[in-house]
């Protein structure tokens, strides 16, 4: 499946089960540190991988 | 309509009134605009700056923190003011600028007792803040209140700015839903933030709101802006309201103190 984190794409292989948040570890990326945001909502993270738009975001919230 | 203006308001204003976007039209809408900036620091000073350069009529600073000169890196709009109230800072630093713009001080934090009593007075807000606490707190009271605002948080070389419209588009609570846990997300103390990052950040802040007052061109609404400009990749995230909101969907319709604590969970 694709997914984006910024503006980049990346391709990565997923197994049946698979949860957002192992595709968040596979990425290396800190399941605290971002969220998974599909077809224009957050998924959690704990619910497996499914078909759509996927973008990785990280949460900040400095100012 | 140009008999509305002082000849001092027309030559402040010309770059902006000879644009057919603003007009005389649209910079009487700006004289006659109320916008919030809750926190007067990295985010909040360049906007305050554009803000009242811009001449919007009626600016209200919210800040109970003093400067101190860790902050002059990025907040420069405080030089000269050290150990002031930020918001006071900020006033003086307005007066300086534009008589035109009326400034009401609120030198206090925002909390969940006051929020929706000093939002309530503004037609826009900009969430300019420093914690996921008050985040959460400004998003719930201005969907409550129904009024729009802009959220935009930033750390190192990175930044995100989204535009709310309460009830119509997606807003931070559709997007993060609550905190992550305490500790689990760098600060800007503790990571550091580049002064650009938050001068750029809280610029767009102000460009969004203008936008929002004049009903011009398209803001980022249903639609978050992430910038890295360690890399300049700016990327636009597609969002959607969550029919699931607590705050959107009117589930919950007042502010409960003990909620906005650490996750701020509903």
């Amino acid at each position: 499946m694709e997914v984006s984190i910024g503006s980049k794409k990346r391709t990565v292989d997923v197994r049946d089960g698979e949860t957002y948040e192992d595709l968040l570890l596979s990425l290396n990326l800190n399941p605290e540190e971002y969220i998974v945001i599909v077809d224009g909502k957050p998924v959690p993270l704990e619910s497996e991988i499914k078909e759509g738009e996927t973008k990785i975001l990280k949460v900040v919230s400095g100012g | 309509m140009f008999s509305e203006f002082s000849e001092e308001q027309i030559r402040r204003y010309a770059r902006q009134i000879i644009m057919p976007e603003i007009g005389g039209g649209g910079q009487k809408k700006l004289l006659e605009a109320k916008i919030l900036v809750i926190g007067a620091g990295g985010l909040g000073s360049p906007a305050i700056q554009f803000l009242a350069a811009a001449g919007v009529g009626k600016l209200g600073i919210a800040d109970g923190d003093n400067v101190e000169i860790s902050n002059l890196q990025r907040q420069t709009i405080h030089a000269g003011n050290l150990g002031m109230n930020k918001a006071e800072s900020a006033r003086v630093f307005v007066e300086k600028l534009n008589p035109d713009v009326e400034v009401e001080v609120h030198p206090f934090h925002i909390n969940a007792e006051n929020v929706r009593d000093v939002v309530k007075k503004y037609d826009i807000i900009l969430d300019c803040t420093d914690n996921f606490v008050s985040r959460f707190l400004i998003n719930d009271a201005c969907v409550i209140e129904g009024k729009p605002f802009v959220h935009s948080a930033v750390l190192k070389f990175y930044g995100e700015i989204m535009s709310i419209v309460p009830k119509e588009t997606a807003c931070y609570r559709c997007v993060f839903r609550h905190a992550p846990p305490p500790g689990s997300v760098p600060s800007c103390q503790e990571a550091g933030v580049l002064g650009v990052t938050t001068g750029l950040f809280g610029t767009l802040q102000a460009a969004e709101a203008i936008k929002l007052i004049l009903n011009i061109g398209e803001t980022l609404t249903n639609k978050m802006l992430t910038v890295d400009l360690l890399t300049m990749e700016f990327d636009i995230v597609k969002l959607r309201r969550n029919e699931n909101c607590p705050i959107c969907s009117g589930r919950i319709r007042e502010i409960i103190p003990e909620k906005y604590v650490e996750r701020c969970q509903l």
